[in-house]
């Protein structure tokens, strides 16, 4: 005697295929997981740019590498010294505001001395609290969940600015001829009385009637305590400090010698030191 | 009758595979959030930040500006709120005064920046 014929039952599976796309359309489209509780690492880079302006005015106002460091990382920067500094002078070259810019050079130039050479990443400094908070023991302040910080950790070595003090004058001003330059430029270097460069001083530049102003320590991949102006051939610059006595002038580019072809404009260096 | 009862258990199981696929397995993956959607933790800290600031500067305007990130339309009430979660999870008494004392100028601010009715 013949057996029935078992179908398989069509219309269960097809129910459930009709269920798990629902389903998934519910999840992933109409009722997704709501946006809260979210990351600093996950913001959109504008926003990322003010919280490292936050981070960067709060060292300057508490000199507090260590937490300005776990602030940072929340952020996930692969190079947070670097990231720093590059938008410091986008933040110039824009126009944007001079203190902010000048805050997150001090910042990066700060991170510049605690990282080891071959480190990307910072020294010291908690890691991300979600996954177990602070790693300073000393730490009183933190719950295991809580983000950040409150470590007051001393700075290990903090990075000289310009305050109070005499005024920088000029140690050497000099014109190089250097086809390895990216063009004719006003090089700046400048050193407290202990001879340690010093990030944040403000640089005037004027030519023509115009002005343009900048602070040393944007460019930390030469050094905390350098700055450059580019220059154009035939024009006549004079630049000084802020926190200077006295101007240098006369500063002027000319064709100093030819390098496969083309000419190579001189720069000149400058050194200011606190006496 | 018995056939549809199939069907719905069915599509209620399909339906809960899919959630929970969708909502835990491989949930929506967020970038470019703002900072409104932060864990308190790190609004609370981005608050600290600026009353550092504020605590340098005096200028309550930039500290105001710097925390209108966080979306809220009321920054004192905001700070306030930080603050009573400061307490809760044991911030140091110096980061609490320093968000005390921005959260009180604020309140001091806050009328003379209300726009007028019109």
């Amino acid at each position: 005697m013949d057996q029935p014929i078992r179908r398989p039952p069509w219309f269960m599976i097809t129910a459930l295929v009709i269920g798990i796309v629902l389903g998934l359309l519910s999840a992933w489209y109409w009722f997704p997981v709501e946006r809260i509780d979210t990351h600093p690492a996950t913001m959109r880079s504008d926003f990322k740019d003010s919280y490292r302006v936050a981070i960067a005015s709060a060292f300057e106002a508490n000199g507090d590498l260590g937490r300005a460091q776990a602030r940072l990382s929340l952020l996930q920067d692969e190079n947070p010294q670097e990231v720093l500094s590059s938008q410091a002078q986008v933040m110039m070259a824009s126009g944007g505001s001079q203190n902010e810019a000048r805050a997150l050079g001090l910042l990066a130039a700060a991170l510049s001395e605690v990282v080891a050479p071959g480190d990307g990443g910072p020294e010291t400094g908690p890691g991300d609290p979600t996954d177990g908070g602070n790693s300073d023991p000393g730490s009183s302040t933190l719950s295991p969940t809580i983000t950040p910080i409150s470590t007051q950790t001393p700075i290990p070595t903090l990075t000289p600015t310009a305050t109070a003090g005499a005024p920088f004058t000029v140690e050497l001003f000099t014109e190089v001829c250097d086809p390895d330059l990216p063009g004719p430029l006003i090089q700046v270097f400048v050193l407290d009385a202990t001879r340690q460069p010093v990030p944040g001083v403000e640089v005037v530049v004027r030519w023509d009637g115009e002005e343009d102003r900048f602070f040393t320590g944007l460019k930390i991949e030469v050094g905390p305590g350098y700055a450059d102006f580019s220059m154009e051939p035939g024009v006549e610059y004079s630049l000084s400090l802020v926190l200077g006595d006295q101007p240098v002038t006369g500063l002027a580019t000319h064709e100093c010698d030819i390098v496969d072809g083309s000419p190579v404009f001189s720069s000149w260096e400058i050194i200011f030191v606190q006496p | 009758m018995l056939r549809w009862l199939y069907f719905f258990l069915a599509a209620s199981l399909g339906l809960g595979l899919g959630l929970y696929y969708g909502w835990v397995v491989s949930p929506v993956e967020f970038y470019d959030t703002s900072p409104d959607t932060l864990l308190m933790d790190y609004k609370v800290d981005y608050m600290l930040m600026t009353a550092e600031a504020f605590a340098r500067d005096d200028d309550i305007l930039e500290a105001r500006r710097s925390l209108a990130m966080l979306g809220s339309e009321n920054p004192a009430e905001a700070v306030q709120e930080g603050i009573e979660f400061a307490v809760s999870v044991g911030y140091a008494l110096e980061d609490l005064a320093l968000l005390r004392d921005l959260g009180e100028a604020l309140l001091l601010i806050v009328p003379d920046l209300e726009p007028e009715a019109q």
